[in-house]
């Protein structure tokens, strides 16, 4: 019981201080680049923002001895570790292309296709979906979790769920 | 903020003091920091990728979103440079000789200035608060549950969990004891709000402290309870053990504590450091699921 009320005191004061953040951002400096180029990477604004904890009920639950840690969470990004053994074995993200239409280039030329979503690589450990304007990534951080590993761990997303949401 | 994440990962240190000791906690808290320094390298390390038109993909992302201060990642690195601000007065400089080399805490005495206990106290206290402001706003508030984010603090690793450590050891267990822990939360518990105003480092931490500055650290400090008193048995640091490492950097006498922990103080930047390290990895592991 102390343990829970310790908890919940340490959750309204991380909420207080987020939600500080988040009402008093600092002015945003933007390259020129960014700023030119159409289809330049750019900060979502916080109306069209998709929140983060929206995206976190699109991750799949935990299961055969994984273990699933949220790590971050954005508007438009939310990413989770999954760990087994008490040994890091991949990062899941999901994050929103309105930020980054670039992102959607890989998927144009896809032949590979997840649970009827566009497949690419990602460099040499990541595999990403695209469910809509959501890029859903699974990355190794060990050498055991294979290609095989993150693409069973892609299907395992709510992506239609996620694909639904505008 | 003047530079950018890249430059302050390419000018991190890989010797000095700071990173002495830091490499020292290392011992005590086994393969858990590694000296990242360069962006790239750092991109490589956290992604596992080496092909330099996938690193460039990653680091201009990285700076996008950097560069958008609303995503809180420039205010998680000042939060940091403001508390190693406080105390740098004798500064890398006056200890430059000191590189690779034992130096005597003696030949400093004349220019440290100790805390008392209580004092030591509320810089601990506002520097673990600090820490909660920091994590949130580099990685927001993850999950959806009370227990996501206890989950997302309690299992700090690498240069998070050595940051925790250093604050843990070098603003506690050696100034204040083994029970610095009880010390902290029963001085914690009755703060008034002038033992936080007469100190130089709320002074400059009630900038980034959100709500009521005074009950919010009352609040973030209580509420890591269990897990700074439990932080020394679950990973085996022992007073003893610390300072037998200590000795291979720095003479010190064992009635000099409170001196040798200012010293620490004011001559490291172990919150900027590791800090950095932290916020970049961050940066990177989200820039590389954006890309």
């Amino acid at each position: 019981m102390k343990k829970l009320l310790i908890v919940i005191v340490l959750l309204i004061g991380a909420v207080v201080a987020w939600r500080m953040f988040r009402r008093a951002p600092e002015p945003v400096r933007h390259t020129p680049a960014a700023s030119t180029l159409p289809d330049a990477p750019k900060p979502i604004p916080q109306r069209e923002a998709i929140s983060g904890s929206t995206l976190n009920k699109a991750f799949p639950e935990a299961g055969d001895g994984y273990k699933l840690t949220f790590t971050q969470e954005k508007d438009g990004f939310a990413q989770a570790e999954l760990s087994k053994g008490g040994a890091k074995a991949a990062t899941l993200s999901i994050s929103d292309t309105a930020a980054n239409p670039a992102a959607r280039d890989k998927f144009k030329t896809a032949s590979r296709r997840i649970e009827g979503y566009p497949a690419a690589a990602v460099g040499s450990m990541g595999t990403a979906v695209l469910a809509e304007r959501y890029q859903v990534q699974a990355r190794s951080l060990a050498p055991a979790f294979t290609e095989a590993d993150r693409e069973a761990w892609l299907a395992k997303f709510k992506l239609a769920e996620l694909a639904a949401i505008k | 903020m003047s530079q950018s994440i890249d430059q302050l990962m390419d000018s991190l240190s890989t010797g000095g003091l700071t990173v002495r000791l830091l490499g020292l906690l290392d011992l005590v808290v086994p393969g858990q920091w590694q000296n990242v320094t360069g962006f790239d390298n750092a991109i490589q390390v956290v992604t596992g990728e080496t092909d330099p038109g996938m690193v460039a993909q990653v680091r201009d992302r990285a700076l996008v979103l950097w560069d958008d201060a609303s995503q809180g990642y420039q205010r998680a690195v000042s939060i940091y440079q403001t508390i190693d601000k406080v105390d740098a007065a004798i500064g890398a400089a006056a200890l430059a000789h000191t590189i690779g080399e034992r130096f005597s805490l003696f030949s400093f005495l004349d220019r440290v200035t100790p805390n008392q206990d209580k004092a030591q106290t509320v810089d601990l206290a506002l520097k673990l608060a600090s820490e909660c402001v920091a994590f949130c706003s580099a990685n927001g508030f993850p999950g959806d549950s009370i227990g996501d984010f206890v989950s997302a603090v309690t299992s700090y690793e690498k240069e998070n969990l050595i940051r925790m450590a250093a604050i843990l050891t070098f603003n506690g267990l050696i100034p204040l004891g083994p029970d610095y822990a009880v010390k902290l939360m029963d001085a914690v518990r009755g703060f008034d709000g002038s033992e936080l105003e007469g100190n130089r480092l709320f002074q400059m931490a009630k900038g980034f402290l959100p709500g009521e500055p005074v009950r919010f650290v009352t609040n973030a400090v209580t509420s890591l309870e269990s897990y700074v008193g439990g932080f020394m048995d679950s990973h085996g640091i022992t007073l003893d053990g610390v300072l037998g490492h200590l000795r291979g950097v720095v003479d010190f006498a064992d009635d000099k504590l409170d001196y040798l922990a200012a010293l620490i103080d004011m001559s490291t930047d172990y919150m900027t450091h590791t800090g950095v390290q932290s916020v970049s990895r961050s940066l990177i592991s989200r820039a590389v699921g954006e890309i």
